[in-house]
């Protein structure tokens, strides 16, 4: 239970054109995430599946942007979901108090509630 | 299959510490122009005072290794094109990567275990450990690293029929 609500962080249409960008950054060249016939072979669809770490750069940008001039410590990701090529994702989160180091995050697609990725993150005590 | 995954699998760069299979060292560089991309592509906003994105620790951790993830995947019996997908992460951060720097990224596979899929039927769970800035998987390694990257995927297994 968290009781202080961050700004929620929203990507209107996930691109797809930026999956290769991904690919060839992350040395990762997975098809499902280039290719819409071989995503649909595998049973994901006819549309692109996001990479985790880009879905997980989106939850990053809502936390980063909430605690403005902190860094992070730690991150903790679970992948629960996909998410797609034109997907509308947002990105949830909150701590226990203003000060609390602790953050707890989400990102859903679309008018789906069940998170895709849980997040939770760690931020470094302010220099003394 | 890569040069290096076969120096991988022949040589001494294959070897077992502790347990864990070490993957060949490689490096990466965050250079300004992907930092950019990356930011545009996730609509971040701009970079401030040559510091990357944080997604950077994942991303040179696994960009920088010294085999791609194909041969990975071959390793463990899977095949990048029957789509593996990534169940979870963590990252600690000692240090902001960043811009326009080389940094070494060494790592191991730490964890491996068959599991029943429902989307796969059967799949391995293959869990590693990744530095980014250090200097390679020795004794020293984590205290040298800039960041620590642990990731499983969940790879299919490759059909025996």
């Amino acid at each position: 239970m968290t009781d202080l609500e961050l700004a929620p962080w929203t990507l209107d249409c996930v691109p797809g054109d930026a999956m290769p960008i991904w690919a060839e950054a992350l040395r990762d060249d997975n098809p499902i995430h280039l290719d819409p016939d071989a995503a649909e072979a595998l049973g994901f669809g006819r549309r692109t599946v996001n990479q985790g770490p880009a879905n997980l750069a989106y939850v990053l940008n809502m936390l980063i942007a909430a605690r403005p001039g902190e860094y992070l410590e730690t991150v903790e990701a679970r992948f629960l979901g996909n998410v797609f090529s034109g997907d509308r994702v947002v990105a949830t989160g909150g701590c226990d108090s203003p000060e609390a180091r602790t953050c707890m995050a989400a990102l859903t697609r679309g008018e789906e509630t069940d998170p895709v990725l849980t997040v939770r993150a760690l931020f470094r005590d302010p220099p003394a | 299959m890569t040069a290096a995954f076969r120096t991988w699998l022949d040589g001494p760069a294959a070897r077992e510490a502790g347990g864990a299979m070490v993957i060949p060292t490689g490096s990466y560089r965050i250079d300004a122009a992907l930092d950019r991309r990356i930011r545009e592509s996730t609509r971040a906003p701009g970079g401030d005072g040559g510091l990357a994105h944080p997604i950077f620790a994942f991303v040179a951790a696994l960009g920088g290794l010294g085999v791609p993830v194909a041969d990975i995947c071959r390793m463990c019996g899977s095949s990048i094109e029957a789509g593996p997908l990534l169940a979870q992460c963590a990252i600690r951060y000692r240090r902001a990567l960043v811009l326009d720097r080389l940094y070494a990224v060494s790592g191991a596979i730490v964890g491996r275990t068959t599991k029943p899929s429902r989307r796969f039927g059967s799949a391995e769970h293959v869990s590693l450990h990744l530095c980014v800035g250090n200097r390679g998987h020795d004794a020293d390694y984590r205290e040298a690293a800039d960041a620590e990257v642990w990731l499983t995927w969940i790879m299919p297994q490759a059909r025996t029929s």
